[in-house]
C-alpha cells in the first residue's frame, strides 16, 4: 500500500475510534482515575531514585546481557531446567510447537504475555492443531472475540460489560447478565476445567535472574499460579531483555511496575520460580531475540529495553486517550509501541504509526525506566525519512529554513500575499477550502505587519543594566506574535536589563526535527550556536518554552558529534520566561497589587515537561491577577506543531475539551507561556466566540506592572 | 527520639493491607488463629463445586466443610485436626490437587510481610502450599509480627538464599485474587481465593 493510501486508511480508523462514546468515556475515566491515584501510591516513594535505580540496572544488565544468558543457562541447566534461545518469532513458535509435540500436549493454557502476543504464538499453535485458552480475564474476553487487546495490562478495556455478557453467553450458551461481578464468576467456572485438563502452561515473565535461573511473574488474578502448576510442562517465553543479575534489580522493579501501570502498590501476587515445579512436571524457558540483540547495539534507541511493559505511557497519552490501543500500537500499545513496532513488527507497518505521537512528553515524565520515548520516536522518524525519502511538503520546508534569509524573505512576503485572505484581521479567513480540510475548529493566525526583527532597531531598551540578556524570538514570535516579545522588552527595561537581539538567529528546528528531517534540524542548531557565540549575555531569553525545550534538551544530542563547550555555552544559557521572570528577575515580589481580573493557565507541555517549570508561572499569575486553578491544566492542547495538520480530527478534539474546561472556569483569560499553544487557543476562542481572552503571560504581566 | 518501630510498621502494614481488599485479624497465637479460621470456615457460604472436566472426583459431593492446612508443623497439625474434629470441618494436609472444584478455605503460614505494600511472603514450594493459596474460596495466611518490615529491600538476602536452592517457588501475595478488567471495575477472586485474610499472630 502507498504511503498517502496507508495513511488515509489509518486516518479512517481514527476517526472511528473518535466516534466511539464508550471508548472515548472509559478512556477519559481511566485517565483521570490514573493520574489520581498514581500520585497517592508514589507520594511515599522517592520515585525519580527509584526510576534512575531502574534505569541504571536495566542498562547494566543490557551491557551484559549474553554473559547473563550463559549464566542462567548454567544454573537452570543444573536445576534440569531446559533453556533455549530463538532468534525470531518463526524459530520462537517452533521450539515451542516442538516441546508441546515432545510431550504430546494437546491442550495448552496461557497466562497473559506481551512476548507471546509479539510472536503469535497462540495462532501458531492453534494452526498446528492444539487448543490454547488465554487464561486472563481480558485477555480470555479478546480471544473469544478474536480481538487484538488493546492495552498492555488492561487487553479488554474498549469493551463494555454488556458486550462481555454477550460474548459470555455465545460461549456458555447460556443467558448472562451484564453484571460484572457475575461476569467474572462465569470466568472463574468457564477456566477451571480448562486449567485441570490442560497439559502445557505458558506464561511470560517480568524479569529472568541470571544468578539463579529464576524468573518472576506479577500478576493481580492469580492466572500464572495455576498456569506454572497444574499442567504437566510449563514453558516460559522470555524476551532476553529481561535479564538482570539478581534479585536487587528485581525488587525495584516489582516495586516500581504495579505502581507504574496500575496505580497499586503491589500486585496480587509475585511469583518467584526456579527449578523444575516437581520432578514429575517439566520446564523451558525460551529466551527471545527478535530483534533485541540488534537493538540492544543501536546506540540510539537501545534505552527502549529497559522497558518493564507498565503500559504508563499509554496511560498517560492523549492520543491514547482519545483512540485507544488498537490505533496506538500494532501489538505493542502506547509510546513504546509505536517505536517496538518499528523494531519488532516491520517499518511498514510503524511508518505511520509513529506519526501519531503529538510530542507532548506525557510518557517520558512517567517512563518507569526513564525512557526519553519522543526523543527515540524522533529518531525513528528520521530513519523512516532516510528509508522512503523526504515526503516533498518535508523536504521543501528543510530547504528553506535551512536557509534563513529565504525563509524569513518567503515569511515577509507572506505577508503581502495573506492580504487577500485576513480581511485585515489577524486570523487567515478566506483560505480555499482545499487548504483548511479538517482544520477550521480553529482560525488560523495572520502573519503580523511588521516582524519583531523588523522592529528591533526602534524599541526602547539599556545598553547596560544589572542583568544582560540576549533574546531568542523563535520563529512564531518574532513573525506572529511580536507584540509578545515586546511585552517582554518592556519588563526587562522595567527591571534594569542590558538586552540585545542577534541578527542571525534562526528557527530553532524542533518543527523539522519532529517531522524527521534530522538534518536540517542539525544545520539550524549550528547555525543558532553561531548567531549567539559573540553575544556577551549571561541568559537567552526565549518566550517559547518549546524552542527552549528542543535547545535545552535535544540539541547537545543533535550535536554530540561536536564541540561540547560550544553547544553548553549556548544551552545552558537558554532561559523560558517564566522562571526567568520569578527567579532571576524576582518579579513576582515586585509586581504591584494584583488586578481583579480572573485568570486561569494552561502548562505548556514543553514547559512543565520539557523543563520541568511548574512553580514559578502560577506564583507570577497568582500575585498579578486572580488565579483559578483548574483540572489538567497540563495535558496537551493539541497543537503539536505539524501534528495539527496531520491529525486534525484529534487536535481539535484536545482542544474543544481544554477550551470547554476554562470556559467553564468563570475565567476571563487563560495564560500560556507558549506561542504555538496561543494559536491552538487562540484559534480554537476566535471560532467558538471569544469566550475567553488568550494571552502570552508575558503580556498579562507587562500590563499588571503597567509598562 | 526512639521510634517504635515494630508497633509503626504494624499499623502500616494493617492499613495497607485493609486498603488492597484484604481483611486482617490480630491474633495472640497460632492457636487463636487456627480459631478464626475454623470460625470464617463454618460461617462462609457452601462452596461452589466448579466444574473441572474429567478431574471431578466424587468426594467433591460430600457436604462437610473442608479446611486445607499443609506446612504446619506435626503439632500444630494435631491442634487443628483435633478442632476440625470438634467442630465438623475437615481437614485436608495434602493431596489438594485432587479438590480442584473447590476447597473452602486453605490456611498457610507466611514467613513475612512488608508494610509499604502488605504483602505476604509466602514459601510454596510445596505444592499443596500453593494450592492452597489458589484453589480456596478463603485463604488465610498467618503471619508473624515480628517478621513485618517496611521495604522489600529488608528480604533480599533471604530471597537470594531460597531461590539458590535446586527448586523453589515463592509467592508474595499482597490481596485477593482480583481484576479490573471489565470496565475497569475493581471485581474479587477471578481464579483465586475470594477472600484474603491475615492473621497477624503476635506470638512467634
Amino acid at each position: 500500500m502507498s504511503r498517502s493510501s496507508a495513511m488515509k486508511e489509518f486516518r479512517r480508523d481514527l476517526a472511528a475510534a473518535l466516534d466511539d462514546g464508550f471508548l472515548r468515556a472509559t478512556l477519559d475515566a481511566f485517565a483521570l482515575a490514573y493520574r489520581k491515584n498514581r500520585a497517592e501510591v508514589f507520594s511515599r516513594l522517592d520515585e525519580p531514585a527509584l526510576v534512575a535505580a531502574v534505569a541504571e540496572a536495566k542498562d547494566a544488565a543490557l551491557d551484559r546481557l549474553e554473559d547473563l544468558l550463559d549464566s542462567f543457562r548454567a544454573q537452570a541447566q543444573r536445576r534440569g531446567v531446559s533453556v533455549h534461545r530463538a532468534a525470531t518469532a518463526s524459530e520462537a513458535n517452533a521450539l515451542i510447537l516442538g516441546i508441546a509435540r515432545e510431550h504430546q500436549c494437546r491442550t495448552v493454557i496461557k497466562s497473559k504475555s506481551m512476548t507471546a502476543e509479539e510472536i503469535g504464538l497462540s495462532a501458531a499453535l492453534e494452526d498446528a492443531g492444539l487448543e490454547v485458552t488465554e487464561t486472563d480475564l481480558g485477555e480470555w474476553i479478546t480471544q473469544l472475540r478474536h480481538e487484538a487487546p488493546s492495552h498492555m495490562v488492561l487487553p479488554a478495556i474498549h469493551l463494555s460489560r454488556l458486550q462481555v455478557a454477550e460474548t459470555f453467553a455465545l460461549e456458555t450458551s447460556l443467558p448472562q447478565r451484564p453484571d460484572i461481578a457475575s461476569l467474572v464468576r462465569v470466568a472463574r467456572r468457564a477456566l477451571r476445567p480448562r486449567f485441570t485438563a490442560a497439559d502445557l502452561g505458558i506464561t511470560g515473565a517480568n524479569f529472568a535472574l541470571a544468578e539463579n535461573a529464576a524468573i518472576g511473574l506479577c500478576t493481580n488474578e492469580g492466572n500464572a499460579r495455576l498456569v506454572t502448576t497444574l499442567p504437566r510442562v510449563h514453558v516460559a517465553l522470555v524476551g532476553l531483555e529481561k535479564l538482570v543479575p539478581s534479585v536487587n534489580e528485581a525488587l525495584d522493579i516489582i516495586r516500581i511496575l504495579p505502581r507504574n501501570a496500575t496505580a497499586q502498590a503491589a500486585t496480587s501476587y509475585v511469583t518467584w520460580l526456579t527449578g523444575r515445579p516437581s520432578p514429575t512436571q517439566e520446564r523451558h524457558i525460551v529466551f527471545l531475540d527478535n530483534g533485541r540483540s540488534a537493538l540492544n547495539s543501536d546506540p540510539a534507541c537501545r534505552q527502549v529495553l529497559r522497558c518493564v511493559r507498565c503500559g504508563a505511557c499509554a496511560n498517560v497519552c492523549p492520543v491514547y486517550r482519545l483512540v485507544g490501543g488498537h490505533r496506538m500500537g500494532h501489538i505493542y500499545i502506547g509510546a513504546i509501541g509505536l517505536i517496538l513496532t518499528y523494531f519488532y513488527h516491520g517499518h511498514e507497518k510503524a511508518s505511520h504509526l509513529v506519526q501519531n505521537c503529538i510530542g507532548c512528553e506525557a510518557c517520558r515524565q512517567v517512563c518507569a525506566a526513564g525512557i526519553d520515548l519522543p526523543a527515540v520516536i524522533r529518531e525513528i522518524r528520521a530513519r523512516l525519512l532516510r528509508e522512503e525519502g523526504s515526503p516533498p511538503a518535508g523536504a521543501l520546508l528543510a530547504a528553506v529554513m535551512s536557509n534563513r534569509r529565504l525563509f524569513h524573505t518567503l515569511l515577509r512576503f507572506a505577508r503581502w500575499g495573506q492580504r487577500p485572505l485576513t480581511g485585515n484581521t489577524p486570523y487567515i479567513r478566506h483560505l480555499p477550502h482545499i487548504f483548511l480540510k479538517g482544520q477550521d475548529f480553529r482560525a488560523l493566525p495572520a502573519v503580523a505587519a511588521v516582524p519583531f526583527r523588523r522592529r528591533w532597531p526602534a524599541l526602547p531598551k539599556k545598553t547596560a543594566g544589572r542583568v544582560r540578556v540576549a533574546i531568542f524570538a523563535g520563529c512564531a514570535q518574532d513573525f506572529i506574535y511580536p507584540e509578545q516579545l515586546e511585552a517582554a522588552l518592556a519588563i526587562l527595561n522595567a527591571r534594569d536589563c542590558q538586552v540585545e537581539f542577534p541578527p542571525d538567529q534562526n528557527c530553532c528546528g524542533l518543527p523539522l526535527h519532529m517531522m524527521g528531517e534530522r538534518n536540517a534540524a542539525i544545520s539550524l542548531a549550528r547555525d543558532n550556536i553561531r548567531a549567539f557565540e559573540d553575544s556577551r549575555c549571561e541568559h537567552i531569553l526565549t518566550l517559547c518554552p518549546s524552542c527552549a525545550s528542543h535547545i535545552r534538551n535535544s540539541y547537545p544530542l543533535l550535536l554530540a558529534h561536536e564541540s561540547s563547550s560550544r553547544t553548553r555555552l549556548f544551552t545552558s544559557r537558554i532561559r523560558d520566561f517564566s522562571s526567568f521572570a520569578a527567579d532571576i528577575l524576582g518579579l513576582a515580589s515586585a509586581l504591584p497589587e494584583r488586578s481583579a481580573n480572573k485568570v486561569c493557565y494552561h502548562a505548556s507541555c514543553h514547559l512543565c515537561r520539557g523543563l520541568a517549570v511548574t512553580r514559578q508561572p502560577r506564583e507570577l499569575l497568582s500575585r498579578a491577577a486572580v488565579y483559578i486553578p483548574t483540572e489538567e491544566e497540563d495535558s496537551c492542547c493539541g497543537f503539536g506543531g505539524s501534528y495539527a495538520l496531520k491529525f486534525p480530527e484529534i487536535s481539535r478534539q484536545l482542544l474543544e475539551g481544554k477550551l470547554a474546561r476554562y470556559e467553564r472556569s468563570g475565567a476571563d483569560t487563560l495564560a500560556v507561556d507558549c506561542p504555538g499553544c496561543i494559536i491552538q487557543f487562540r484559534g480554537g476562542e476566535e471560532q467558538r466566540g471569544n469566550r475567553i481572552r488568550v494571552r502570552h503571560i508575558a503580556e498579562i504581566l507587562a500590563e499588571s506592572m503597567g509598562v | 527520639m526512639a521510634v517504635p518501630k515494630v508497633k509503626d510498621t504494624a499499623a502500616r502494614f494493617i492499613a495497607n493491607a485493609r486498603a488492597s481488599a484484604a481483611v486482617v485479624t490480630e491474633a495472640r497465637s497460632l492457636d487463636e488463629a487456627l480459631d478464626y479460621a475454623l470460625d470464617l470456615c463454618l460461617r462462609k457460604p457452601p462452596r461452589e463445586n466448579l466444574p473441572c472436566g474429567g478431574t471431578s472426583s466424587p468426594r467433591l459431593e460430600e457436604e462437610a466443610r473442608l479446611l486445607a492446612a499443609p506446612g504446619l508443623d506435626a503439632a500444630s497439625a494435631a491442634l487443628l485436626e483435633q478442632k476440625g474434629k470438634e467442630r465438623g470441618v475437615r481437614i485436608l494436609r495434602a493431596g489438594l490437587r485432587a479438590w480442584p472444584a473447590g476447597i473452602d478455605l486453605g490456611l498457610v503460614l507466611a514467613e513475612g510481610g512488608i508494610a509499604e505494600s502488605a504483602t505476604c511472603l509466602v514459601d510454596t514450594t510445596d505444592e499443596d502450599v500453593r494450592l492452597a493459596t489458589m484453589i480456596c474460596e478463603i485463604s488465610v495466611l498467618v503471619l508473624p509480627k515480628s517478621s513485618l518490615a517496611e521495604t522489600p529491600r529488608e528480604f533480599a538476602a533471604s530471597l537470594t538464599q531460597r531461590l539458590n536452592r535446586e527448586a523453589a517457588c515463592l509467592t508474595w501475595i499482597s490481596g485477593p485474587s482480583k481484576t479490573s478488567d471489565i470496565e475497569r471495575v475493581l471485581a474479587i477472586g477471578v481464579h483465586g481465593p475470594l477472600e484474603l485474610h491475615i492473621a497477624l499472630v503476635s506470638q512467634p
